[in-house]
């Protein structure tokens, strides 16, 4: 979207497009099954799809960003239909069909079937044959590169398939390579998005925001030891009327939501299975059971194809009997600090999706996923047009090259040290027992003195030392981003003493608005210590209701605390 | 659900560093996919093998690899309990780059040739009004799928780097194309796929529509895409 | 034995050697790029696993077809040679088709007709795909009945060819 954008208005542009993995078919959009929120129907409005953002969000939104979401997804929906050639499913009027999504007062989730973002994804993959950009699959980033004035220069890369490092000068350079929610032992995305994006900005010296924020989606799928284990089983399928049950046959949401049941969002359900797994009356391998076979196994069979389907491999069928789900880490709603134009406070370097935090707050609305890669991925296209040519090529600092490529070459020249995967493995487990669905200070604090061994142990990791398509290398690049992103959830985490959204503290239960309508960012200190400060949030559009804190008293904290004012 | 079993699965791999195979033996779990026995081998056996996947649901198309000869998606294919053996190789007709892992770059050459973006026509400004059950519709949504896997291409027979030939999943795109009322290159592209390296070098093998993990039938795409230059596009 | 008729004996020799050697290029290519169709006890256990890998035997009818189609052309190359003898040589004519009542001579004649026999029913199927629209599976199905007639036909056939053998 964001290269589509930067070629439209700026033809002459030389844009180079560097993945990971495969251009446009890794990550995690292609992965989008629900849909895409966006405000078409002249009985919907702006108000309402921001309320319900900031409702789920619990308030801690950056209310700006949630707005500018909110009032250019229909344009992006209205870009990908008669431009880039997407076809979402219509009624039978021929119209756009919109459908219910959990905590929306409104039918706008646009969708094609069960999976919308395969569509999405594939039509903008075809533009790049339109726009040909310069394309480095298969090419990570390492490091983000800034000159003397801590401008962007560019960044340093590795070529995956060769194990060729270079070095890539940009006037601008747009960060966009998605969350770290995979350090989770169980989770639900592709397996690149190890925050590499989030710890790159973050080693650059950027603010992070709202790290404590991880969200969980309650229908993952349990395969045993199998990597299909935390996969997504529709949010629908909670739409539609599928009970939860726990080991002893009871329908739990009973006790946590008795309006809503199921249909509580993400943040409740995900709560409510994971105590009752941590209270004993789980399934033994540690999950609870999703029916929806009361709805007649034909209805089933033919509303979720691809969710049957994807329970048939496990050899389980989902039309007929239970399954069994557990919470699975998914989204991360934090991420850096940016304004709406994707800018951040470093010169030339712009952040957008999930890499960004302040969109969705404490929770994120199921369906505003896609349609935030898709319109910050817009609107960084767009500025990036008008800021490169204002810009001139910087000469990166060499010290700063030789450094990135040293830490990235190092794996391979150790003969001897601990496996990649081990490591890897220990980090899921510690973050999913310290820093999971459900937390407290002690496990906190515990799972902090893990990182603190697991960076040590992953520093001095051997791998084989064929430098092509070397996935053990690679996972250790991997590894050491997600500890650096573990490292500034935990410390976000420790300070939030409330419960909000997905951040759920057993010993402060509580929401509390009259001290916690603030946001955490996280930042790299000197010694290489999280600094941690706390900002009110701004509400710019709109307060808490019905029982926000008083005004008066939210002006005079905002006096008292003033606000560090990220560079804009 | 997952009772340890000591039962062992024999895995033979072809590499591309010493130009051989090797043989593993693998614990079994269960349920396997064989993108597990993958990372079994490399976790326990040699950290050193070379494939490749990403989001391990079926919707990236990255994980594409032969198993007994037959291209499949290895994050979705269960290991039936009773197989005690298995051979694995890269997909056939696209340059290896090490290991099982290939150069998708000839699949998407052949891809971008049919011009695989809408070319909107004149006047689409709105989200055009089309009912789900009209006819164009009912040729494209059971095509739409596709996740560019690369398993058409090569069980193809006829589509290989070192051939001109457009292949399934190029031809299946066009197609689409080509029926969708929203676009105005139909013509061109259908001069394009009938030309000598497109739908006649097909000699219906049927590869394609056998092992597409995704269900779409590339082949019905090329036998109409013959009949619409005899009879016209539909409009 | 006279010159014209070594000389064809040689010219049939080569026909020969050009069609196994076809047939060794194209599995050999077919090993490397299609598909791994080549025979091996993983193709068998592919084989009896589900229905739709049946639809590997349209592959195998591609290969036979390629076969077939490129022997009964270099024969027919030669074929046109020694007919055409009868325009200006029409003792060496008579002297080369005395060798088609050979007994070797009618074997090859009879692996000859079936090559014609598949060749042509195979084509027929592939054009009825194109008009009656045929899946994957109706196809199939066409297979057996062009192989069924090719079997039928080439046994009738290749009776009539070796009876003056046994008479």
């Amino acid at each position: 979207m964001c290269v589509l954008h930067a070629a439209q208005a700026a033809p002459e542009l030389d844009i180079t497009i560097v993945s990971k993995g495969a251009v446009g078919r890794s990550g995690c959009t292609r992965m989008v099954q629900g849909g895409f929120n966006a405000v078409l129907s002249p009985d919907d409005s702006f108000e309402l799809h921001f309320r319900d953002t900031l409702e789920g969000g619990k308030y801690l939104n950056d209310q700006e960003l949630a707005w500018t979401l909110i009032n250019d997804a229909p344009k992006v929906i209205h870009e990908l239909e008669t431009r880039v050639g997407c076809f979402f499913d219509r009624g039978e009027d021929g119209k756009i069909r919109q459908k219910a999504f959990a905590g929306q007062a409104f039918d706008r989730t646009v969708h094609r079937g069960d999976l919308t973002g395969i569509e999405i994804m594939s039509r903008l993959l075809d533009q790049t044959f339109r726009i040909k950009p310069r394309e480095l699959g298969d090419v990570r980033a390492l490091d983000l590169l800034l000159d003397e004035a801590g401008e962007v220069a560019g960044l340093t890369m590795l070529d995956v398939r060769t194990g060729a490092v270079a070095v890539l000068r940009a006037r601008v350079v747009v960060v966009a390579t998605g969350g770290a929610a995979t350090m989770y032992r169980i989770a639900a995305p592709a397996r690149e998005k190890t925050g590499d994006g989030v710890a790159m900005c973050y080693r650059a010296g950027l603010e992070l925001r709202d790290m404590e924020m991880m969200q969980f989606h309650p229908t993952g799928l349990l395969a045993g030891e199998s990597r299909l284990t935390g996969a997504v089983l529709e949010e629908g399928l909670r739409g539609a009327g599928a009970y939860l049950y726990n080991a002893h046959g009871e329908r739990y949401m009973e006790r946590y939501d008795p309006e809503r049941m199921e249909r509580a969002t993400r943040d409740i359900v995900s709560r409510a299975s994971y105590q009752e797994i941590m209270s004993g009356r789980g399934t033994p391998a540690g999950g609870v059971m999703i029916d929806i076979s009361h709805l007649g196994a034909e209805e089933v069979e033919r509303r979720f194809a691809g969710m049957v389907a994807r329970c048939r491999q496990i050899g389980q069928d989902l039309a007929r009997e239970p399954v069994e789900i557990s919470p699975t880490s998914h989204f991360a709603m934090g991420g850096v600090v940016i304004d709406e134009y994707c800018q951040t406070s470093v010169p030339g370097l712009l952040v957008a999706g999930e890499d960004a935090g302040g969109v969705h707050g404490a929770n994120r609305l199921g369906g505003n996923g896609v349609a935030e890669s898709t319109v910050f991925g817009a609107r960084a296209g767009d500025r990036a047009a008008i800021v490169a040519p204002e810009r001139d090529l910087r000469d990166p600092d060499p010290a700063q090259v030789a450094a990135s490529v040293d830490r990235a070459l190092a794996p391979l020249q150790r003969e001897k040290g601990p496996s990649p995967f081990q490591v890897t493995r220990d980090l899921k487990e510690a973050m999913w027992e310290g820093c999971g669905v459900v937390r407290d200070r002690e496990g906190l604090v515990r799972a902090r003195e893990r990182i603190e061994e697991l960076t040590e142990q992953a520093a001095q990791i051997a791998v084989p030392e064929t430098p092509q398509v070397n996935n053990a290398w690679q996972e250790t690049l991997d590894l050491a981003n997600q500890l650096t992103v573990a490292r500034a959830m935990i410390d976000s985490a420790l300070v939030r003493e409330e419960s909000r959204g997905a951040h759920f503290r057993s010993d402060y239960s509580e929401q509390d608005n009259a001290h916690w309508l603030r946001y955490i960012v996280a930042r790299r200190g000197e010694g290489g210590e999280t600094e941690i400060s706390l900002h009110p949030v701004e509400l710019t559009r709109k307060r808490p209701e019905p029982d926000g804190p008083p005004a008066e008293e939210l002006e005079r904290e905002d006096l008292e605390e003033g606000r560090e004012d990220v560079k804009r | 659900m997952t009772e340890p079993s000591s039962k062992k699965i024999r895995v033979t791999v072809s590499r591309s560093d010493p130009g051989t195979e090797r043989t593993f033996l693998v614990e079994r779990i269960e349920p396997m996919m064989v993108l597990d026995l993958l990372i079994a081998i490399q976790r326990e056996h040699d950290p050193s093998i070379g494939f490749r996947y990403s989001c391990r649901v079926a919707m990236c198309g990255t994980c594409t690899l032969r198993m007994d000869g037959r291209a499949i998606l290895a994050c979705q294919t269960p290991l039936e309990p009773d197989r005690d053996k298995v051979r694995l190789d890269p997909l056939a007709g696209l340059p290896v780059v090490r290991d099982l892992v290939v150069d998708m770059k000839p699949f998407f050459e052949e891809w971008a040739r049919v011009k695989p973006y809408l070319e909107p026509v004149e006047g689409l400004d709105e989200p055009a009004r089309i009912r789900p059950d009209s006819p164009e519709r009912q040729i494209i949504d059971p095509s739409l799928d596709c996740i560019t896997c690369g398993a058409c291409y090569s069980s193809c027979g006829i589509a290989d780097h070192k051939r001109d030939f457009l292949g399934p999943a190029a031809l299946n795109r066009a197609m689409l194309l080509i029926a969708d009322s929203r676009d105005a290159a139909g013509a061109e592209r259908l001069d394009a796929v009938t030309a000598s390296d497109g739908v006649d070098r097909c000699h219906y093998i049927y590869g394609c529509s056998a092992v597409c993990p995704k269900g779409l039938d590339p082949a019905a795409a090329i036998r109409r895409l013959r009949r619409w230059r005899l009879e016209g596009r539909p409009r | 034995m006279t010159l014209a008729q070594a000389l064809f004996v040689v010219a049939l020799a080569g026909v020969l050697v050009a069609v196994v050697g076809f047939g060794f290029v194209m599995v050999s290519a077919a090993a490397r790029s299609g598909g791994g169709s080549y025979l091996s006890t993983g193709l068998l256990r592919r084989l009896q696993r589900s229905p739709e890998e049946r639809a590997e035997f349209n592959r195998w009818a591609f290969y036979a077809h390629r076969f077939t189609g490129f022997a009964v052309f270099a024969f027919l190359c030669l074929h046109i040679v020694d007919i055409s003898l009868y325009t200006f040589a029409p003792g060496a004519f008579d002297e080369v088709h005395v060798l088609y009542g050979w007994t070797s001579m009618r074997i090859f004649e009879c692996g000859l007709l079936f090559a014609i026999l598949f060749h042509t029913f195979n084509g027929l199927r592939i054009l009825a795909i194109d008009f009656a629209d045929l899946g994957s599976r109706a196809s199939r199905g066409l297979l057996t009945g062009a192989v069924v007639l090719t079997v039928l036909l080439g046994l009738g056939g290749s009776a009539v060819i070796m009876a003056p053998v046994f008479a």
